[in-house]
């Protein structure tokens, strides 16, 4: 599969995720979608992108699968100390007074970014 | 894990502004899409914005990297797809390991390229000549070759792991050209050089490994330019590869 495709869905997925924070389904359809199933749906496509990648690396097929396990292991270390730092700014930031205020314009931003992403790859794909 | 608790139904952002955040946020993407993506990215630029960020240039280049990159996976697909011919590295005459050649002569600046392309018809004619040449003998090269604005070319060296050659190029008068000097073979690959705007290179390569190593060089000016290569050592291929 393209990984145009596969990014222009990541790109949806960022869509997704801004208008779930600024609460819009809960306005429009009235109930809060489960967040663990939308994390492994959009995971899956993540992972899917991440091996299109590696695909365009070419690498040996000498040692593929400790090579692989190694990869991830290293991805998921780098994951999680990135996400604990986030975590903790975000902990102050969740205690100001104007957060609700900044986060939805944070949100607003982050979508137009997912906007971008999405047309950049869907671009890519019509023109490649 | 701790999630925020829900809001109420009265702290929800209205529908209203949901709507008008969402219609700004695509309306904002599309405008960078256009203006800046776009260029920077594919080389297109229909507002024009691009061209006066200089960003066009760069979507162009990216492009036109892309298009030489899958035509050279098709070219390895191709050659795979090929059966093997000729000697393998196993019936190879050993390498001559730490013999240093002595260094070529100095270049004087090629003319600048004449309108017919006699010189690349010269080089490969030349190509064909010191091909038949013994292997394991000290042997010396030469070739010219004219790039167009935005062309790349490559010459490469056959040679053994440890094989010492002594290469100088240099290109005719006010051009220059970026460069990088390389090695593939055998799945390895190694860049020894690389460079920007430079009009002439001399000194060694010693093969890290047994492949193909030599010159990639692209001019990315404006006028075409002519380049001389000239090279000396015991390797036994000196082919122009693109």
């Amino acid at each position: 599969m393209s990984g145009s495709i596969i990014d222009a869905i990541i790109g949806l997925s960022v869509v997704y995720k801004a208008l779930d924070n600024m609460g819009a389904f809960q306005r429009w359809f009235g109930f809060q979608p489960n967040t663990k199933a939308a994390t492994v749906i959009f995971g899956l496509f993540h992972g899917f992108g991440l091996s299109t990648k590696i695909l365009e690396y070419d690498i040996s097929p000498d040692g593929l699968v400790p090579n692989l396990l190694a990869f991830n292991v290293g991805v998921e270390i780098g994951q999680l100390l990135v996400l604990g730092a986030i975590l903790i700014v975000m902990g102050f930031w969740r205690r100001t007074p104007s957060f609700f205020r900044h986060a939805y314009t944070a949100n607003a931003v982050m979508m137009a970014a997912g906007f971008v992403l999405f047309g950049y790859q869907v671009a890519g794909y019509l023109v490649a | 894990m701790y999630n925020t608790d829900m809001p109420t139904r009265a702290e929800l952002p209205s529908t209203r502004k949901l709507v008008r955040s969402t219609a700004i946020a695509a309306v904002s993407a599309t405008a960078i899409l256009v203006a800046v993506v776009l260029p920077a990215e594919y080389g297109i630029d229909p507002t024009g914005v691009g061209s006066a960020l200089n960003l066009t240039e760069m979507g162009e280049i990216k492009t036109q990297l892309a298009a030489e990159a899958e035509a050279d996976a098709a070219r390895d697909a191709a050659a795979r797809a090929a059966p093997a011919t000729g000697a393998n590295a196993a019936t190879l005459p050993p390498a001559a390991v730490g013999v240093v050649p002595p260094p070529v002569a100095p270049l004087a600046p090629p003319a600048p390229p004449a309108p017919e392309r006699q010189s690349s018809l010269f080089g490969a004619i030349g190509g064909l000549f010191v091909s038949s040449a013994v292997a394991q003998e000290m042997r010396q090269d030469e070739m010219t070759i004219t790039l167009a604005p935005g062309e790349g070319a490559e010459i490469k060296l056959t040679m053994q792991e440890g094989e010492i050659a002594s290469f100088a190029w240099v290109v005719s008068e006010g051009g220059a050209v970026n460069y990088d000097t390389h090695g593939d073979g055998g799945g390895q690959n190694i860049s020894y050089e690389k460079g920007r705007s430079v009009s002439s290179d001399e000194g060694t390569i010693q093969a890290a490994f047994t492949g193909n190593h030599g010159w990639f060089w692209r001019n990315r000016g404006d006028a075409p330019v002519s380049l001389t290569l000239r090279t000396s050592g015991t390797y036994t291929a000196f082919d122009r590869k693109v």
